[in-house]
């Protein structure tokens, strides 16, 4: 199932409250974790040994706004300060399919970096970690 | 409040709803037979001297000796007790019946037997199941002449008097006699024996009873978990195959009190009580007995030189015994989280609003995962067609325990 960003709604979630986002141009994931091969030197085995490696890393998710409310930026202002825990989403509106990252912390505090005629200059990003992310899939 | 604060700022507080409570699932209803007259009325207990004034049994006494605080004890005569716990149904998840009570007494009403007699050749039966059945009488007596051999049928309460011609009146006119009278046959059937409807039948003094109808037990829509303790393995066997309900093998009430104490007095968590020591000696001190009672899932104390007395076994239903508690545990709690969701957000009938209370639901499983208390479980939410519910459906591994360990071992050279 693949998601298409104007199909699809995205928020967090705040002491069990949801507070969803207006406009958003963009729902980065970035998952550190591989699944990798390796064997001993003596080459004698062709099946090999798993392991992981980025398991200590978070997955990052980067959230672009474009465009913030005053109420929104002193809650999410206030979250970074606080590091209280919240949860993050992107849900398919046609499907129900859902991107989840749940325990996560806000790691930059959010605030609009940029202020030029550039309408790019509108965006705030939401930078996002968690080891806890979780996808549903539905048709 | 000051009109001038809320003329320039009106504010409109709203209260948010809190998680429901679970403490019930902890708590205990004890039935036991009465010693003063205080009937058939739900008393709460908190002292080893309160119990002591409404009943001679001992066994509640191990609840508090485990470390419950409090209890409820119902005083009462009998096992039919649905309208007695009906409005209190939410106030305990668990129900002790006291060794005051006999096995046949145990037996839920829908499990037990009729009540039946043979009197000539009739076989009389109860309609109903239930030790009450065996107050069923009858007698046959030869007050009036009959010169025809007829019969008359008489009911009161549960008498039943047939006034026969002595030695001349059969068993096809009595039996007809008995079908034709209501009252009668509101309490019983007969049957005649084969080819034996001519004979003539005898009358005798004094009535006899009905026998072995068994079965009493009747909570009623009371869904918890039901202890059973009994002295006979067969009985015992019976009561740990029902499910919810625990079967304990003991010659008294105390072990099974104990251990029901011991786990409902730890408010933090659901454990299983393996091998926990226990107050009174059963005698089982033979391997082969404790092995066929486990494998009959019923729940014994086993008596070993070093160790003394051990719980060997605690299960209802032939699960582990934390299985039902846990499971409407999480129950509730998923419940409060739909309704605190709901609630808090008030939310649309879309996806995406379902697709958050699913996550919002998940989480409850998520935490008893974590909490060891449940290996696994899903839940999924769904959009129907029509508008104000969803559905849902939740699948979860059953809670188990371990117990024992069956290894091998292989020496080699």
């Amino acid at each position: 199932m693949i998601y298409r960003i104007y199909n699809c709604d995205f928020g967090i979630i705040h002491n069990g409250v949801n507070y969803n986002f207006d406009h958003v141009d963009g729902f980065l994931v970035e998952d550190p974790e591989t699944t990798k091969l390796t064997r001993g030197s003596n080459a004698g085995k062709k099946r090999g040994i798993t392991y992981k490696e980025g398991v200590k890393e978070p997955k990052k998710i980067t959230i672009t706004l474009v465009g913030i409310t005053a109420d929104l930026f002193n809650m999410l202002s206030t979250i970074y300060d606080s590091e209280t825990r919240i949860e993050a989403f992107a849900i398919d509106r046609k499907t129900g399919s859902s991107k989840i990252a749940k325990n996560a912390i806000l790691s930059s505090k959010p605030q609009q970096l940029t202020i030029d005629e550039n309408p790019d200059s509108q965006n705030v990003t939401l930078n996002i970690e968690t080891f806890n992310f979780t996808e549903k899939q539905k048709d | 409040m000051s009109t001038l604060l809320n003329y320039v700022f009106k504010v409109s507080a709203i209260a948010p709803i809190p998680a429901a409570s679970v403490g019930f699932l902890k708590r205990v209803l004890v039935v036991a037979k009465p010693n003063s007259a205080t009937v058939d009325v739900i008393q709460t207990c908190t002292t080893q001297a309160q119990i002591e004034a409404l009943t001679d049994n001992n066994d509640a006494i191990e609840l508090l000796n485990a470390g419950m605080t409090s209890i409820y004890l119902l005083p009462t005569n009998h096992l039919d007790i649905s309208s007695l716990i009906a409005d209190n149904l939410n106030d305990f998840y668990t129900i002790l019946v006291s060794s005051d009570f006999t096995k046949e007494e145990m037996l839920s009403l829908s499990l037990g037997a009729q009540a039946s007699k043979v009197i000539g050749d009739i076989t009389y039966t109860s309609v109903n199941k239930g030790v009450d059945e065996n107050d069923i009488t009858i007698i046959y007596t030869d007050a009036m002449e009959k010169a025809d051999g007829s019969a008359t049928v008489a009911v009161a309460n549960k008498a039943i008097t047939v006034d026969i011609e002595d030695g001349v009146t059969d068993a096809d006119t009595i039996k007809a006699a008995i079908d034709a009278d209501e009252d009668a046959l509101a309490l019983l059937t007969c049957a005649v024996a084969t080819g034996q409807g001519a004979v003539a039948q005898a009358i005798f003094t004094p009535a006899v009873e009905l026998e072995n109808g068994t079965g009493q037990l009747n909570v009623g829509q009371f869904d918890g978990v039901i202890g059973l303790t009994t002295s006979d393995k067969t009985y015992a066997a019976l009561f740990a195959a029902i499910e919810k309900t625990c079967g304990f093998y003991s010659a008294n009430g105390k072990n099974m009190f104990y251990a029901f104490g011991k786990m409902l007095s730890n408010y933090l968590n659901w454990k299983n009580q393996q091998y926990i020591s226990m107050p009174s000696d059963d005698s089982i001190v033979d391997l082969g007995e404790a092995e066929l009672l486990f494998d009959d899932k019923i729940s014994f104390v086993l008596t070993d030189e070093d160790y003394l007395t051990r719980l060997a076994l605690f299960a209802c239903g032939k699960q582990a015994i934390v299985a039902p508690y846990i499971v409407k545990n999480l129950q509730i709690d998923m419940q409060s989280a739909a309704l605190q969701y709901i609630a808090a957000n008030q939310p649309q009938y879309t996806l995406k609003e379902a697709s958050l209370l699913e996550n919002k639901e998940q989480d409850v499983i998520d935490s008893y995962i974590l909490k060891e208390w449940i290996e696994a479980g899903v839940v999924e939410i769904k959009l129907e067609a029509s508008n104000f519910v969803a559905s849902g459906e939740i699948n979860i591994s059953e809670p188990k325990a371990l117990w024992r360990v069956f290894a091998e071992l292989n020496q080699t050279l």
